[in-house]
């Protein structure tokens, strides 16, 4: 544990631009932790291009580069090509992109890269919307949710968009949903995912205190309850076809984490039974592919 | 050794000689022949590269740039549109000072749709920092791809090679194809000081502040007007090599000319073969050809219109609301150096219309005489439009 | 205030838009306006405990397999563990968070484990001051008393007037306390604490030989004394609990009325008196040169009580938990049985290095100390989001507003 806290210390260093209690930054740490000093990492337009410093400093002491909004799988499919060329196959190539960067503009070089099933790992931090531009909507926002650009006026419609589907769809080697609500799971998957050859999507849920309206100390039990609830369930799926859950705690009612959060007020007041309905729904849709947990 | 070869055969030769590394391309005509060659040469073991079949040119331009930034020699080719979807990665790659060479194939920008030869493609692209170099033939392809693997790794700046669409990607001509030793001592591998490395980390390309953003412009800025001297240091050094020259302004007859035609690409042959036969007629008719677009090479621009009274240009592109793009640069060319020049710019060729000598010829007499075909509109006048 | 490098010419600027050191020099502690302050605090069952012992103290450091140092921490608030091992009536383990869990941790059975293999541990002493006390009695209380006066830095003999030391404890049938069981604990801790132990004493004030001459101050102990005898020695009473001053030369510290007279399950409550009568009167005793002054609770020893609501037992349920309740066991418990019941500890209020606080802070503001050996705030970058706080499970952390 001392030598986990030491290595995390060395490659995530303190002063970067990120609000407190920010998420996204949890899970850089969490996932550096785990893949170590030997990662490139490929990271578009998002919370963590702003975040990570203003040029000529940076707080990630690994190397980045800093791409533009829908290039990042292709950007880093490009740069392990070129380390592969160069006689290096050790080198994890991490594409770290959030929401807007995966499910939307970055959703083709996505298809495109894990289709050719080039050897990079993608993490996409989820925070459900472009919230370094202000908190618009994504196609990651769930239903009914408040964001700059659903206003309380006219709430999010559409239901989020199953990323995972859409990666199991191209018979992806290894794909997984993780939470920073839940750690050990998301290492286990890290470490799971490093070893894999071709490509490797974990789609990571990252709290917004800011875009979301919660309490800054609640970014961890936000994410642990939206796992409980089963909103946002832990899973991996292998080679496209077989789905697998991960442990999770027993499942719980949605209340606590739509409570904590105040993009849910409005939805709260009138639409929660559907909401609750909803994520049974799907929670049942996810029981039904998958076989029976790995034990622990 | 001697070849016959399409330019666009001599394109993926070029590369396969430069030993590049990373190739990541999207098919468009009338590219295409460009990367089917490669495919086979790296299947068949000729080059030891990876071929990265993008799902789209955007892709195929940012693996590049991932590759480079490894330290990897990349190359890509495109067209029209397929150029303009990569856009934002042009200035992407420009920005991060990588030294990529892609080779475009200049040709019309839809709708309508159109396949042939047009030059807006790439000279629309002229702000986004990429050096510019535009061929003649397919030999000029062959070697231009060379050198340019050299200066762009020496400056640390893309640079993208220009063929006409069909004209030059898909007419076969005889080439001297240079031997792969000669190439490995004229062209070594590359080697950056600065890379996405894990043992001496850095971030690239993150937030700038008002204070350095400046300074970083005013440099690149700089360092890309510094390449017209590095061309032209390397170009001797490729003369060197393989007694062939490829400067980034061509003349053509202008010591006593009282007009000179001037262009870039394939049709600057037809040009001088226009003035050679309006000079049987008793005008005075030179030719200047501009290889290179960017940087412009100012030098050696006021050199070749030293004693030049008229210039005629001929753009296969427009820059709609205002001019033929290269009549624009001539003029900003021109502005300081000369006052006195006359003009006449014409906008022929667009969409593969040919600029032979038949279509020349009539548009160099209306410059000079005032009457001809050619239909004005705004400072353009344009051949080949309806009445 | 980290150095921050700065380009400063055209010729320093790198080609490639590359940084060229860290963040460290922004201190992002400006945005605070809550600290975050990580302090041991006294868990449900050292509240409950009458002698305040730092109970998840000892218990980690046995969990470590440190039993020296676990001794250690159990001494510097009881000195006859052997004792309270085998009568309190434990208190503490009916505040047990644990046992909302499964059991409650037989904290009893540890410390008698402790106090039946503890003999070489090493007890820091302040330098020895050249006052002088002597405790008449050898009950609880008095061995009490004299072991802390002694340990910091009051030089102290005991004097009883039985012929065997124990005091009220003496009286206890051996299926309480075996004989030989009171001998040892007496024994080490006169030996710990380098105290003489004179039974069978005269002890006469009105022609006071050799200790009692030379004490600056005699404390007369109830646990072991009559009435009577207390009355006859023209002692001050003492009532350890007011907060008047000492006066006198000799005190007979008085007992409230729930301890008497002795009941052995109150061992523990006798025990603790004892230490109070050292605190209260060592200011006249002891002058702490410029050492540290033992009295003093060290550091990492708490004296906040801590919020059982900060202590979030459910993340304790599934992997959160170390071993497994296991059915109990009569008599004095081997190594292994021991270490396995300290693992089961939940560390309520006190920190024992799980280091979630630093897995989960975002800003890596969270780190060891360069001996590894306890959890700091880097002041300079907090920005006081509250996470380490909230996500300790053991309520170490809380957060406070702190004026610069």
């Amino acid at each position: 544990m001392n030598e986990h806290a030491q290595q995390k210390r060395d490659l995530f260093t303190p002063g970067h631009y990120g609000c407190p209690g920010c998420g996204a930054t949890l899970a850089m740490q969490q996932t550096l932790s785990v893949l170590g000093e030997d990662t490139i990492v490929v990271m578009p337009a998002g919370c963590w291009s702003t975040l990570i410093g203003i040029y000529p400093y940076t707080c990630l002491t690994v190397p980045v580069i800093s791409v533009a909004f829908g290039s990042t799988a292709a950007i880093a499919a490009g740069v392990k090509s070129g380390l592969s060329i160069q006689g290096n196959d050790h080198t994890t190539v991490l594409a770290w992109a959030g929401d807007g960067g995966t499910f939307d503009i970055g959703l083709q070089a996505l298809s495109g890269a894990v289709e050719r099933n080039d050897d990079i790992l993608f993490i996409c931090y989820d925070n459900e919307a472009y919230m370094n531009t202000g908190i618009q909507r994504s196609s990651a926002t769930p239903a009914g949710v408040w964001t700059t650009t659903t206003p309380d006026s006219a709430l999010k419609a559409q239901k989020k968009k199953n990323i995972v589907e859409i990666m199991a769809a191209h018979r992806i080697p290894y794909a997984a949903t993780a939470s920073i609500g839940a750690p050990e799971d998301l290492k286990g998957k890290l470490k799971k995912a490093k070893d894999i050859k071709g490509t490797r999507f974990i789609h990571l849920f990252a709290s917004c205190p800011t875009g979301w309206r919660h309490a800054s100390e609640l970014s961890v039990e936000v994410a642990r309850q939206a796992v409980k609830s089963r909103l946002f369930p832990l899973y991996e799926v292998f080679n496209g076809d077989f789905w697998q859950l991960s442990p999770m705690p027993d499942k719980v009612g949605v209340d606590t984490y739509l409570k904590y959060q105040g993009r849910f007020k409005k939805m709260l007041a009138s639409d929660h039974q559907h909401f609750q309905k909803q994520v049974d729904d799907d929670w049942q849709r996810l029981l039904n592919k998958c076989g029976p947990p790995k034990d622990g | 050794m001697k070849k016959v070869l399409m330019g666009t055969e001599a394109a993926a030769l070029a590369a396969k000689l430069a030993r590049v590394q990373v190739i990541s391309a999207y098919p468009i005509t009338p590219q295409t022949v460009i990367v089917e060659n490669l495919a086979d040469m790296i299947g068949g073991g000729e080059l030891k590269a990876n071929y990265m079949p993008v799902e789209s040119e955007h892709s195929a331009l940012a693996s590049c740039i991932g590759a480079s930034m490894t330290g990897a020699r990349a190359f890509t080719a495109s067209s029209s549109h397929g150029l303009a979807y990569m856009h934002e990665m042009l200035h992407y790659a420009s920005g991060a000072r990588v030294p990529v060479v892609m080779v475009n194939c200049n040709r019309a920008l839809g709708p309508p749709w159109n396949l042939y030869c047009d030059h807006t493609d790439s000279l629309a692209q002229r702000d986004t920092g990429w050096i510019q170099y535009y061929c003649a033939d397919a030999q000029d392809v062959l070697d231009t791809i060379l050198i340019a693997y050299r200066v762009a790794e020496r400056a640390l700046l893309p640079i993208m090679i220009n063929l006409d669409a069909f004209y030059l990607t898909h007419t076969s001509e005889v080439l001297d194809v240079p031997d792969q030793e000669k190439v490995d001592v004229f062209l070594p591998p590359y080697q950056p000081s600065t890379k996405l490395s894990v043992d001496d980390p850095k971030t690239f390309g993150n937030v700038c502040g008002t204070d350095l953003f400046s300074s970083i412009r005013y440099k690149r800025h700089c360092d890309t007007l510094s390449l017209e001297k590095l061309w032209d240091e390397t170009s001797a050094e490729f003369q060197g090599h393989f007694d062939r020259l490829h400067p980034t302004v061509e003349t053509y007859r202008t010591e006593d000319a009282d007009a000179c035609i001037i262009g870039i690409g394939t049709s600057t042959g037809a040009m001088r073969l226009a003035a050679d036969r309006l000079r049987e007629e008793g005008l005075r008719i030179g030719c200047i050809r501009l290889s290179m677009i960017r940087p412009f090479p100012r030098e050696r621009f006021q050199r070749a219109i030293a004693n030049v009274k008229h210039l005629i240009i001929i753009d296969r592109d427009v820059s709609f609301g205002s001019e033929g793009i290269v009549a624009q640069e001539v003029k900003a060319g021109l502005f300081e150096h000369r006052g006195d020049v006359k003009l006449t710019g014409f906008i022929a060729g667009v969409g593969g219309n040919d600029v032979s000598v038949e279509t020349i010829v009539p548009l160099v007499r209306q410059a000079i005489s005032g009457a001809g075909t050619a239909v004005e509109a705004g400072k353009t006048f344009w051949a080949e439009v309806l009445p | 205030m980290q150095p921050k490098k700065v380009i400063q010419s055209i010729a320093e600027l790198p080609t490639m838009p590359s940084t060229i050191g860290t963040m460290a020099w922004n201190e992002t502690g400006d945005w605070r306006y809550l600290t975050p302050l990580i302090t041991n605090k006294l868990a449900p069952c050292s509240q409950n405990c009458p002698a305040g012992i730092p109970i998840p103290s000892y218990l980690n450091a046995l969990r470590d397999g440190s039993v020296q140092r676990s001794l250690a921490l159990l001494l510097t608030h009881n000195p006859l563990p052997g004792l309270t091992g085998r009568l309190c009536y434990h208190p503490c383990q009916a505040k047990c968070i644990r046992k909302k869990i499964d059991q409650a941790i037989s904290v009893q059975k540890i410390e008698r484990f402790l106090a039946d293999i503890g003999t070489e541990v090493k007890i820091e002493k302040s330098k020895t001051a050249d006052k002088r006390a002597v405790v008449i009695g050898s009950g609880p209380l008095g061995l009490s008393c004299a072991f802390y006066l002694s340990s910091w830095g009051c030089r102290v003999v005991i004097m009883d007037p039985s012929n065997q030391a124990g005091g009220a404890l003496l009286d206890l049938p051996p299926e309480k306390i075996e004989p030989q069981v009171l001998v040892n604990e007496i024994n080490r801790l006169t030996l710990l604490a380098d105290i003489k132990l004179e039974t069978g004493a005269v002890i006469d004030f009105d022609a006071p030989g050799e200790p009692l001459a030379k004490a600056d101050l005699v404390i007369l102990d109830p646990t072991s004394l009559s009435e009577d005898f207390t009355a006859f020695s023209r002692a001050v009473a003492f009532d350890p609990f007011d907060d008047s001053i000492v006066t006198g030369d000799i005190i007979a510290v008085t007992l409230p009325k729930k301890l008497r007279p002795f009941k052995a399950p109150m061992i523990a409550h006798y025990i603790a008196v004892g230490r109070l009568v050292a605190q209260k009167t060592s200011d006249s005793l002891v002058r702490p040169s410029g050492q540290q002054d033992l009295r003093q609770p060290t550091p990492d020893l708490p004296r906040q009580a801590a919020n059982v609501e900060n202590i979030k037992v459910e993340r304790f349920l599934g992997s959160g938990l170390a071993a497994k309740a296991e059915a109990k066991q009569e008599g004095t418990w081997d190594r292994e049985r021991t270490l396995r019941e300290a693992g089961r500890c939940l560390s309520c209020g006190t920190c024992n290095l799980c280091l979630q606080c630093i897995s989960f802070c975002p800003d890596a503001s969270v780190r060891l100390d360069e001996r590894e050996t306890s959890v700091v705030v880097d002041l300079e970058h907090c920005k006081g989001c509250g996470i380490c706080a909230y996500e300790c499970p053991r309520g170490v952390i809380t957060m406070e507003e702190i004026s610069t």
